[in-house]
């Protein structure tokens, strides 16, 4: 009788480590890439964004893996659907990451040597809310101290309005310059939007975990 | 001894339609298979009916004298009312068709009915709903207190949640059983063709011939109307129902597992400050408690004047 298996759910929660694992390598990788490519170390910035491509298929192997679990009766149902919910929107951070690294490999943006420093400065601001999220996940699914879970995921909005700040001050400068003709300032907003979907996508998971930590509060 | 055949039709019915209310949110939600659900559904109704039957066959069986035929007379009207209700969607009660249907055999018969025994069926029936809204209200906080101060880890908290569905949902079974099988076999027993044994265990017998063969898809439609329900919420609506229901069995009353489900959830809606029972449920629960036994009535007493 599937009631009585008492393994699924213990097994979903692992999954959901190993996924917030691969999210944060994911992001690691895409750190080093964008920092290698700023530095003009174009071939390390390949293998990098090469790692972040392999993780992130990982990353979709253990989120379908977590899927199917959840399919099998995983969790009660309306919090099963959460979960899922809260698993998709993980899995969309290593996708950013990914599309990330692809957009600067791919389109080779000039970034002016002026502006470098505060790209960098973007993406290494993102890790340390991909630490946040994971704290704040594996104490969910742990002991649940709503104090310590929500203190990471208001540090996250913080972190993330940070960004926010800091995204809104390139983008006027870029099209402030006098250097830069339109195309360039376009396609360098782009990728600037770029950088941004990752913490977007970051604080967005963790408003998911908040409704999660809402659903299971009676 | 064919008498009885009448009340099995009313055991199957009820047992097909009414397991739904104990454990279609389980079913529905997947937290416990069908075939496990029907299993655990006939051990509990068995058990209730045997253990604590008898305590609503007074109420039933003392209501009117009633002889043999016309036994079978109220019982048939009394499943046909079920049936065809069940079967045009509308919400019914067997108690409330039963009951209906012994009034309608007294007047055919021109025999006295108890008057203080069908007070306190009615009082009883009004009670259902609004007893299963107060204790599922006063069960979700105070249970909801210890589950946020005890159960922390959302793994060890659905686990508990699912153990505890089920143990509502047993619990269910067996308040069914003891309160409901007076419906099916009350009136054999007040005529005297069964003793209350005997009456105990063919109604708990028939019920389970329901659940067991035709209670799958009721169960499923149930289960998807209210599997809205958080595991939680599901559990407290669940054990309420149940609890009101035993308590009627203590008093002595067959009521309406349906009206006491419905209500439960209504009280749960109440505490989350949503309505989760709409305001046609909450009317046919009331229209219910006139027209139910109405029709029960009127169907016996035609088919008393047409055959017997």
């Amino acid at each position: 009788m599937g009631f009585f298996k008492k393994g699924r759910e213990k097994e979903v929660v692992g999954m959901i480590m190993d996924l917030l694992n691969k999210v944060h390598e994911c992001i690691e990788e895409t750190e080093k890439a964008i920092t290698h490519y700023l530095n003009e170390n174009i071939a390390e910035a390949k293998t990098c964004a090469l790692k972040t491509d392999h993780i992130e298929t990982e990353a979709d192997h253990i989120r379908r893996s977590i899927v199917d679990a959840l399919f099998k009766g995983a969790f009660l149902p309306i919090f099963r659907v959460e979960v899922h919910n809260f698993v998709e929107k993980m899995d969309l951070i290593a996708n950013n990451a990914e599309i990330c690294c692809d957009f600067f490999l791919g389109q080779r943006p000039m970034v002016p040597v002026n502006l470098k420093e505060r790209f960098l400065k973007i993406i290494h601001d993102t890790l340390p809310m991909s630490r946040f999220l994971k704290e704040a996940t594996e104490d969910f699914f742990t002991r649940r101290d709503h104090e310590f879970i929500r203190e990471r995921i208001t540090q996250i909005g913080i972190a993330e309005s940070a960004i926010d700040d800091d995204e809104w001050k390139l983008t006027r400068d870029l099209f402030t310059s006098a250097d830069l003709s339109l195309a360039e300032k376009m396609h360098l907003r782009r990728c600037l939007e770029r950088l941004t979907s990752i913490s977007d996508q970051i604080e967005d998971t963790s408003d998911w975990l908040e409704v999660l930590l809402i659903s299971t509060k009676v | 001894m064919w008498e009885i055949s009448a009340g099995i039709f009313m055991g199957w019915s009820l047992g097909s339609n009414d397991s739904a209310n104990i454990f279609g949110t389980g079913v529905g939600a997947k937290v416990i298979r069908f075939r496990t659900a029907v299993c655990l559904i006939s051990i509990f109704v068995i058990v209730g009916a045997l253990l604590e039957g008898e305590k609503c066959f007074g109420t039933v069986g003392q209501l009117s004298s009633l002889d043999y035929r016309m036994a079978f007379f109220t019982m048939l009207s009394a499943a046909l009312i079920v049936t065809l209700f069940t079967y045009w969607g509308m919400p019914v009660s067997t108690s409330q068709a039963v009951i209906g249907a012994i009034l309608g055999a007294s007047v055919h018969a021109g025999s006295t009915v108890d008057l203080t025994k069908l007070y306190k069926i009615f009082i009883c029936w009004v009670l259902t709903p609004i007893g299963a809204i107060l204790t599922s209200f006063l069960l979700y906080h105070l249970l909801g207190k210890v589950s946020d101060r005890y159960l922390k880890n959302p793994v060890l908290r659905d686990s508990i949640i699912r153990w505890a569905l089920i143990c509502a949902g047993c619990f269910g079974a067996y308040a069914l059983g003891s309160n409901n099988v007076a419906n099916v076999t009350g009136v054999y027993v007040g005529s005297g063709l069964l003793i209350p044994f005997h009456g105990a265990l063919i109604g708990g017998l028939s019920i389970v011939l329901g659940v067991v063969t035709y209670s799958r898809k009721v169960m499923e439609t149930v289960g998807k109307k209210i599997v809205a329900l958080d595991g939680y919420s599901a559990f407290i609506a669940e054990l309420s129902a149940a609890i009101v229901v035993q308590i009627f069995t203590e008093v002595g009353v067959p009521v309406s597992t349906s009206q006491a489900i419905v209500g439960a959830v209504a009280g749960v809606g109440l505490v989350k400050g949503v309505r989760a029972v709409s305001s046609k449920s909450m009317i046919e629960i009331v229209v219910g408690w006139i027209s139910t036994p109405l029709s029960g009535g009127a169907v016996c007493y035609f088919l008393l004047i047409l055959f017997h």
